[in-house]
């Protein structure tokens, strides 16, 4: 496995760190963020180079004869930069004082750990421009050569959104926004007005909680002089105008000790204000009716809004790589450096598996296995190597609720069955019970459905393949009641598809699922705990089983059943 | 070739800075100082964004801060080019 030219990218925003690393032949060896190993979510001022998470992967792709390329994730440091040009408006200037020294920290130090672990070995540090980053990881894993490739995030270089064109899989850039402009930095506003908090991401919770928001002219008038867009390009208004506006909005909005509720009307209009001002976007770059979409940035994980562009917009295929936010950059950096290596300007291939991370059996030492066998106090703990997507399915049947870790951990912020937490969505109750018991997280927040991709048209209203949870898309009525576990409160379900192909061992599970007379659909949440980062070690895992209401896990083939 | 273009540079940036300040278009010459003019630094950020839409070129985000004179912009954007 050892390689001899290992390009190491590092996501150095200073937030969302990530390490990925390319192989000889341009592929994706490897790619986790870092939040994963320390289990501190989004991993603030933590280096992607972390020395312990280095430790635990580098040494499988590097050996003696191995050269090493490292590939940073922008050009700069933002600090030299005058504070007003950084996130603007939206954020506090302390706020904006921390972000950039944590940048400026990260761009200056990552790569020290892994000069001190290989020395010489580091043969050279390069460093690649933002949103280019983002636009050719996102490019890699792009089942299409051609297509628009749009930027959309808090901030890049020297603006928050950049349009590129893919074709023929080169890349060139058609424009980029200046300035402070920026959707990113109005969603984290959003988010503070609505009394969550942006810096451990808690937009989700925004876009969960608006399905209980209603229409308000007002409130979405106001929000909607928060940005402008010109030719594709992002601005902010004036910021005296800004703080009137914020004046009035604030009244909509809510302390974090308030009820949650009393800000889904902010919530609701702040996500058709989100939409409006993407529409804007798309409309102006999209010429011709017959383009492919690639969107990507941290934006791009506005599902609510992606299930959005197929009805709206006129796009033939749409793409939204696994990890669109910073920690993706990692694979975008590494990539730029293999292809500078090897001269070309042509954006590999990659197979579009998220499957890029630790693999638990590297994990599930044979001790650590005995001692779970020898010691435990659980009811059932067995090794099913042959059967255990049918003895998952079984419990599941049962009304059982199970942790899996198997295989490789996903690249991005969904987890897409190798670190999941499953269940049956038919039962009445089970989003309370998980949201409750085994979450510890606000009972309004949504699960995901699993379907197979050959079902999406028999269960939703469009055809959308959706192989990371990129989007959310309205259920048919006709099953709005028969798997109410994955049906949020706006009758919709960000929906991930699977087939045998890419997810052999999800589909076993779906497959005899169904066959016990379910409708092939499974609930599928991450397997974590609420304001924990997806679990990554055995014991993590067995930390969640002990202390919550989970009842069961598979750890590869091993089941533990309380 | 390259006075005409560094002249057509000259000339956006003069007509960008009226654009964003009160002083009068005569006043601003090509060894005008940026210091001087008083620009704030997001109109400095926003202006280099239009000289990279208008001449095609990539700016360096620290181009306007670093350069002292218009005539000095002019000469890294056809530096850049």
């Amino acid at each position: 496995m050892s390689l001899k030219q290992c390009h190491i990218g590092l996501s150095v925003s200073g937030h969302d760190p990530a390490i990925a690393i390319i192989d000889e032949k341009g592929e994706v060896a490897f790619a986790e963020a870092t939040e994963r190993f320390v289990q501190q979510k989004r991993a603030w001022g933590i280096l992607p180079d972390h020395p312990e998470h280095i430790r635990s992967i580098l040494p499988k792709y590097i050996d003696n004869n191995s050269e090493i390329f490292i590939a940073k994730t922008w050009l700069s440091s933002k600090r030299e930069l005058p504070l007003n040009v950084s996130g603007g408006f939206m954020f506090e200037d302390n706020d904006i004082k921390w972000l950039l020294g944590l940048q400026s920290y990260s761009f200056n130090e990552a790569g020290n750990n892994i000069r001190h672990l290989y020395g010489d070995k580091v043969k050279k540090d390069e460093c690649f421009d933002h949103h280019l980053t983002h636009a050719v990881n996102a490019s890699y894993s792009a089942p299409f050569s051609n297509a628009l490739c749009l930027v959309i995030d808090g901030e890049g270089e020297v603006g928050a959104a950049s349009l590129y064109r893919l074709e023929s899989r080169r890349l060139k850039r058609i424009w980029r926004s200046w300035g402070p402009g920026s959707l990113g930095s109005y969603y984290g506003l959003l988010t503070k007005l609505c009394g969550f908090d942006w810096r451990v991401g808690e937009e989700w919770k925004v876009m969960g909680l608006a399905a209980y928001g209603k229409f308000d002219i007002s409130i979405l008038d106001n929000l909607k002089k928060l940005v402008q867009v010109k030719n594709g390009k992002l601005f902010f208004p004036p910021s005296k105008e800004v703080l009137d506006l914020l004046v009035e909005l604030r009244k909509s909005g809510r302390e974090h000790n308030e009820d949650i509720m009393k800000a889904s009307d902010l919530a609701f209009n702040g996500q058709l204000a989100y939409s409006y001002f993407l529409d804007q976007i798309l409309k102006s770059i999209q010429l011709e009716s017959d383009e492919n979409l690639i969107l990507t940035g941290g934006c791009a994980l506005n599902s609510a809004y992606n299930g959005t562009i197929i009805k709206n917009h006129n796009f033939k295929n749409i793409h939204v790589p696994s990890a669109p936010a910073d920690d993706g950059n990692a694979v975008g950096a590494a990539l730029l450096s293999w292809m500078k290596y090897n001269q070309t300007n042509k954006i590999p291939s990659g197979d579009g598996s998220p499957y890029l991370g630790t693999d638990i059996r590297d994990n599930l030492t044979k001790k650590k296995r005995q001692a779970i066998l020898k010691h435990h106090s659980f009811s059932r703990v067995e090794s099913c190597i042959a059967d255990s997507g049918y003895q998952v399915a079984q419990l599941l049947y049962q009304g059982k609720i199970i942790g899996i870790m198997r295989g490789r951990a996903e690249f991005g912020p969904r987890a897409l069955g190798n670190r999941s937490i499953l269940a049956d969505p038919s039962r009445l109750n089970c989003k309370e019970y998980i949201n409750s018991r085994v979450k510890g997280r606000e009972d309004y927040r949504p699960f995901a459905p699993v379907v197979f991709e050959k079902d999406i048209k028999r269960f939703f209203d469009y055809n959308l393949p959706s192989p990371y949870m990129s989007y959310t898309l309205p259920w048919k009525e006709d099953f709005l009641k028969k798997i109410p576990g994955v049906v949020h409160h706006d009758n919709t379900g960000r929906l991930q598809t699977i087939n045998k192909e890419r997810n052999p061992w999800l589909s076993s599970v779906l497959n005899e699922f169904e066959a016990l007379g379910k409708l092939p659909v499974l609930l599928n949440t991450s397997f974590n705990v609420m304001g924990k980062p997806i679990i990554h070690s055995v014991e993590d895992a067995m930390a969640v089983l002990t202390t919550t209401g989970l009842d069961g896990l598979l750890i590869d083939d091993l089941l533990i059943v309380k | 070739m390259n006075n005409l273009k560094e002249n057509d540079i000259i000339e956006f940036v003069r007509l960008k800075i009226v654009e964003r300040t009160d002083i009068d278009i005569d006043d601003i010459t090509e060894e005008s100082s940026l210091e001087e003019i008083g620009l704030g630094s997001l109109d400095v950020v926003l202006i280099s964004g239009e000289i990279e839409d208008e001449f095609k070129v990539e700016v360096d985000p620290m181009m306007m801060f670093e350069s002292k004179t218009l005539k000095e912009v002019a000469s890294r954007v056809i530096a850049s080019k």
